[in-house]
């Protein structure tokens, strides 16, 4: 026989349950629709990318499908005989290359812009715009672009130079267009957001370095950098982030060339291309090793980030103990200002008099 | 606190339900079974009910158009019977991709007939895409046999001694040939690799001699279609055009060169077997052909026959600006190029008054044979098209309409052919009715002998196989591995391919 409920089971329930919806109700209301759809486009492919990755997993046929456990993370970090794994080291090698060489430029090279643009010359509301201007173009727009510069039969730079340079046709060329294009095509984003930064550096400090006698660069190596610290390691994250991902630049300019003679992916091929390749090539079965090389990768930009904030986190030797100073002074001169508070009103009252 | 752990309590909930559907995902799906539902009329003929094959084809443009031809014949003649079919063209790239996801993904919207190269078809009946169409002959009492088609072209058709597609066409890359510009400096048209070379290097002796007459092909420029001697291209004059990027003619030469000197793509297991000494020595060749090095069968060339800056885009360009004679591309274009030829170049006349053919073709037959008077040298690489059926009709019905597609159109394409293909079908090839058309006089006879045509073989590592063949070609001619021996590059490729396909297996 069911249990029957009580009068005051019944209301404490229904209290409870008001209760909920009265604490979440507006969070579910609002929050809801993002999570739902999170949850669908982000959490659910995440978890299905993981067990993709201990799988031998075929598109074409469900029945080819066999549970691998750890073996496809096997073969991408020990098993150098299978071509899995030299070939995702190699695309590795040239993503890191890659990013070694391009991440100090795209933030070196927007910080100059944003400094110069920051001291407000003549006109320099048309160079924002202008060095934003490459940011609004797709990739596909701005590769057409360098490959109409960079042709080796008809392209606008041979003609200038009056050469019949193979720029896209050898590794050291190519990867100096990729990088021009990511540079051209990437430094709008962070010009912007350290020109932000820079807007609202406190002038005071600048005039206390100028009374101080700094010179231009000691304020901007004293005042500036340091200021605009935040803003810099946002756009030092971000261009790694971003770059690791390097794909549309390489496949529209070179689509992974030029050849290698050695294995199939070419001299410009990164990781993502990499990938992308294998995902489009008619190996159906090929899918569970794309998801372990994608989350090994996922991790390996994980732990160069999770090192990036390590090294960038601020000191306690640093601004922070200056801070506290900071503050401890401030109680301390409150307290004495409490202390004399009557003596230091009646003193005002009198010199306020007295100026009257 | 309590609220706290709630929360806590719901995304913890949450993640391990999207594990669960993430597993039940991964693990989800199989092959459907077939419902038998096939009714036969008082004739013992199939009853088919309004059913409409979706079919899907890898013929894209200029041939599509004549394979729509077919179709409609189709159409019409099973009309009654409530049997139709529609073709829609799938030329991104994508093709076999595009496939096998809507196969898994979407079979609602899955085709119910592909029509794809048949050097491909053992790759999808081994990945379970297709299904073997015997029992559905059978089954709706069709009299077809395997017999009235050429063995060479349906025997790719087989995986594992099961047919999975019926042939419609076999082709193969041809050499586009200004034979204005021969006839006019007095050469003939080649047939060996002997006369090759040899006219090669007459085009060059003339050239720089100032004795070369050529012009160019060029509706926006009358003057440049006047004959003339000048140096027009420069010091040098390339007569052949081929590139380590140009695409389609390393489809078909290296694989030719290959049969032609004895050799097979692939093995018993459809592993490569494609590093052999006769490719190697034509790869070398054409080598030599781009340096001006070496000789051929003792004696020096008289240049460069190759520029070493061709393109996709000088494949064209080239021949028709007169620049170069020799140029590989697709069958299915010769219509469209002779129209355009003719119609700019047929009715011009030189100082004496006489009118020359502005194009030929040349197809492949003993050009990479270093031995021509061999049996094999005839042979040429062809690929094909064929129809078949995915794993997703479930209907045996529609199953068996889909057979009976296949059937027909391939017994029934002889429009098809205008498109630069020849029939896989015997009973078109030795039909007046086939021999009868223009198109055939007029280009399809100059493909040569379809039964001399050998295909890649049964294998299910395509891309292993024939990418890495193409590969050497393009190493070959890339002046980046300039440094490599044509031997180093042959058994580079050859054992990557290798990797690749035991790196497949170890999967």
């Amino acid at each position: 026989m069911a249990r029957m409920t009580t009068a005051s089971e019944y209301a404490l329930k229904r209290s409870k349950r008001k209760q909920f919806f009265k604490n979440y109700g507006m969070v579910l209301l609002f929050l809801g629709p993002f999570l739902f759809f999170f949850g669908l486009f982000c959490i659910f492919p995440l978890f299905y990318g993981i067990v993709m990755s201990l799988m031998k997993y075929s598109i074409s046929d469900p029945t080819q499908n066999a549970w691998r456990g750890l073996a496809n993370f096997w073969k991408i970090l020990a098993d150098s005989n299978s071509v899995y794994n030299s070939d995702f080291w190699y695309s590795m090698k040239n993503t890191v290359l890659f990013a070694l060489i391009l991440v100090p430029l795209a933030v070196i090279v927007p910080l100059i812009a944003a400094i110069l643009v920051n001291s407000e010359p003549r006109g320099y509301k048309i160079f924002r715009a202008l060095i934003y201007f490459p940011a609004i173009l797709p990739v596909s727009a701005s590769g057409v672009i360098f490959i109409a510069l960079f042709g080796t039969n008809f392209g606008y730079v041979n003609q200038w130079i009056g050469e019949t340079v193979a720029w896209l046709d050898k590794t050291t060329s190519a990867w100096f267009v990729i990088i021009l294009l990511c540079l051209w095509g990437g430094w709008g984003g962070n010009f912007i957001i350290l020109s932000a930064g820079l807007k609202n550096v406190d002038k005071s400090l600048y005039e206390a370095a100028s009374v101080d006698g700094c010179s231009r660069w000691r304020r901007a190596f004293a005042v500036t950098l340091p200021a605009i610290k935040p803003q810099l390691i946002v756009c030092l994250f971000t261009t790694i982030i971003g770059y690791f991902g390097l794909y549309g630049q390489v496949y529209v300019l070179t689509n992974g060339g030029p050849a290698n003679p050695d294995r199939i992916p070419g001299s410009t091929a990164t990781i993502m291309w990499y990938l992308q390749s294998l995902m489009n090539s008619d190996q159906y079965d090929v899918y569970g090793m794309v998801s372990a090389m994608g989350l090994t990768l996922g991790f390996i930009i994980g732990c160069i980030t999770g090192l990036q904030l390590f090294l960038t986190r601020e000191r306690k030797s640093g601004t922070k103990l200056a801070k506290e100073f900071a503050a401890y002074r401030k109680d301390k001169e409150r307290e004495t200002l409490i202390g004399t508070e009557p003596a230091e009103a009646g003193s005002a009252e009198e010199g306020g008099g007295g100026g009257a | 606190m309590k609220r706290g752990k709630l929360l806590r309590n719901a995304i913890c909930m949450g993640l391990a339900a999207a594990f669960a559907a993430g597993v039940a995902a991964g693990c989800a799906g199989g092959p459907g079974t077939v419902q038998d539902d096939l009714k036969f009329d008082e004739f013992g003929d199939p009853v088919f009910e309004n059913v409409e094959l979706k079919v899907w084809s890898v013929v894209g443009d200029p041939d599509d158009t004549y394979l729509d031809k077919v179709n409609n014949m189709f159409n019409d003649y099973y009309r009654e019977n409530g049997l139709q079919a529609k073709i829609t063209p799938i030329v991104n790239g994508d093709f076999y991709k595009q496939v096998a996801n809507t196969i898994n993904a979407d079979p609602r919207n899955a085709p119910d007939v592909i029509i794809l190269h048949s050097e491909r078809l053992s790759k999808l009946a081994q990945d379970n895409v297709i299904v073997p169409l015997d029992e559905y002959f059978d089954a709706a009492k069709a009299d077809f046999d395997a017999e009235n088609y050429l063995s060479n072209v349906i025997g790719e058709c087989y995986y594992k001694d099961k047919l999975y597609g019926v042939p419609l066409d076999v082709h193969a890359g041809v050499w586009y040939v200004r034979s204005d510009i021969l006839e006019k400096n007095g050469l003939e048209k080649p047939s060996t690799l002997t006369e090759f070379v040899d006219v090669c290097n007459s085009l060059i002796k003339k050239y720089k001699e100032g004795t070369l007459w050529h012009r160019a092909m060029d509706k926006t420029n009358e003057a440049a279609c006047e004959w003339t001697q000048n140096k027009t291209y420069g010091d040098d004059y390339f007569p052949v055009v081929m590139s380590k990027d140009g695409g389609i003619e390393q489809g078909w030469i290296p694989q030719t060169a290959v049969f032609q000197n004895g050799g097979k793509l692939t093995d018993n297991k459809g592993y490569p077997a494609w590093n052999t000494e006769g490719l190697k020595n034509v790869m070398q060749m054409f080598r030599n052909w781009q340096t001006g090095e070496g000789d051929f069968k003792g004696k020096a060339y008289e240049g460069k026959f190759v520029s070493g800056k061709d393109d996709t885009n000088t494949v064209w360009s080239k021949l028709a600006s007169g620049e170069a004679v020799f140029s590989c591309e697709g069958p299915w274009w010769i219509e469209q190029r002779l129209n355009e030829y003719e119609s700019i170049l047929g009715e011009k006349t030189d100082e004496k008054g006489e009118t020359y053919a502005p194009l030929d073709i040349l197809n492949m037959s003993k050009l990479y044979a270093l031995d021509e008077s061999a049996e094999c040298a005839g042979q040429i690489y062809g690929v094909g098209h064929c129809f078949s059926v995915c794993r997703t009709v479930t209907s045996k019905t529609k199953r068996v309409a889909a057979a009976l597609y296949a059937q027909y159109m391939t017994e029934h394409a002889v429009d098809y052919m205008q498109g630069g293909h020849l029939p896989a079908c015997k009973a078109i090839l030795s039909s007046e009715q086939y021999k009868a058309k223009p198109f055939y006089n007029r280009y399809l006879k100059e493909f040569g002998d379809p039964e001399n045509f050998v295909m890649l073989g049964n294998t299910p590592h395509y891309s292993a196989v024939y990418e890495g063949l193409k590969n050497i070609y393009s190493d070959v001619f890339n002046p980046n591995f300039a440094s490599r021996t044509v031997e180093q590059i042959v058994e580079t490729r050859y054992n990557n391919a290798l990797s690749y396909i035991r790196a497949e297996e170890a999967l």
